[in-house]
């Protein structure tokens, strides 16, 4: 048994990181899970792991990162697990983002764009882009070197710049705005279910 | 070289941000604290009913273990949801994993001094070419090997003044052994591998 002043300090170490934490991780889990029951669950996941695992959080420097690696393999199970029931019913079509935030708008050509790129790809950008890492971080979240990370980037960033050119040509080519605000709002979610971010 | 002209695809994602994390509701903040605390609590539960029930079979469980470990062979540890540090840093961390096939394949590689650092950017005079074009010197961006980071695994920390052999692409020099300190004998069979 866990002596109970030892079990006060893991308590307390671990409502100090939820209470620093606890929206950006929820804001993760909400940008990649097609609901907020599933992101409320796997943000809370995330906790209870750090809370388990306590020892193993990185000595030195800031813990989000360390967070948002225990967060991104919560929610990699979640894909799964989402997969497994998508078998069994008809989709449910609740979704996260009109339930709880409403921010710019999901089915932009932008966003229609970043989920055909390759998962690995997808997932750097967005770790750039809306969680506001640094190479070093995402080298900590991807478990892969800063070097890694820097040169896989610059190639995601390409690619990334490629795809919207070719995107807006398309789309210049054949009534596209329309045509993309309606695919886009349709398969967004549908990518999301089919995700797997590892 | 190709660099991105237009503007940068990056801040377009960053506008389309789905989630503000200050616009949270709080509805949402305290179903999560809520399943956080049931989830804990579950968990604290559940270990102290392990342990009364299991704790006396564990010895035997224990050895069983050993038994199919020797019989069967270590087939490496189960995917962990918890990450390691980050000095644990392997091939799998990098691009590609150094070898004389996979260094042949770089866009450049060479002999060089460096002569200057400046953030991850290092500048090298260049002794030798193995492979690629430039003038004298090149100046090669080198993240995680110039002590900017919070890790310099999988690469050496690069100094001013010290030589080493340079392979990469684009205009990153590569880690991982693809950039190491100047050894004669190495470097013999960088210019073998590269036909030189």
């Amino acid at each position: 048994m866990e002596h109970p002043r030892l079990a006060d300090e893991r308590r307390l170490v671990l409502e100090s990181l939820y209470e620093e934490h606890a929206r950006v991780i929820l804001a993760y889990a909400l940008r990649r899970l097609p609901n907020a029951a599933d992101a409320e669950e796997a943000a809370a996941e995330t906790f209870v792991v750090a809370w388990r695992r306590l020892g193993d959080r990185p000595g030195t420097g800031d813990a989000l990162p360390w967070l948002y690696a225990i967060a991104r393999r919560v929610v990699a199970n979640h894909h799964r697990a989402a997969e497994r029931r998508e078998r069994l019913r008809v989709r449910v079509r609740d979704q996260a983002i009109s339930e709880v935030a409403p921010g710019p708008e999901a089915e932009s050509l932008v966003m229609d764009v970043l989920m055909e790129m390759r998962a690995d790809d997808r997932e750097l950008l967005r770790l750039v882009a809306w969680e506001a890492l640094n190479h070093a971080e995402i080298a900590v979240v991807l478990g892969i070197s800063p070097n890694a990370v820097a040169i896989r980037l610059y190639r995601a960033r390409i690619r990334f710049e490629r795809a919207l050119v070719d995107r807006r040509s398309t789309d210049l080519k054949g009534s596209g705005t329309s045509r993309t605000s309606i695919r886009a709002k349709g398969r967004l979610w549908d990518r999301l279910r089919r995700e797997r971010s590892g | 070289m190709t660099e991105p002209t237009r503007r940068d695809g990056l801040d377009e994602l960053r506008d389309a941000n789905p989630i503000d994390p200050d616009r949270l509701p709080s509805a949402s903040l305290t179903r999560m604290s809520v399943r956080m605390q049931e989830m804990t609590m579950e968990a604290t539960t559940d270990r102290s009913r392990w342990r009364r029930r299991l704790l006396p079979s564990l010895a035997g469980v224990a050895l069983a273990a050993i038994v199919v470990v020797a019989i069967m062979g270590n087939k490496g540890p189960a995917p962990s949801i918890v990450p390691g540090g980050s000095s644990n840093v392997g091939a799998a961390s990098c691009v590609e994993t150094y070898g004389p096939n996979t260094l042949v394949k770089r866009s450049f590689a060479f002999d060089g001094t460096v002569t200057g650092i400046a953030g991850d950017e290092v500048t090298f005079k260049v002794n030798a070419r193995y492979k690629g074009t430039g003038g004298e010197t090149v100046t090669l961006t080198a993240t995680g090997m110039t002590g900017t980071a919070i890790t310099s695994a999988a690469g050496p920390n690069l100094a001013v003044g010290e030589r080493y052999l340079v392979a990469g692409e684009e205009h990153f020099a590569w880690a991982c052994g693809f950039t190491q300190p100047y050894d004669a004998a190495v470097a013999a069979q960088w210019a073998a591998a590269f036909g030189g």
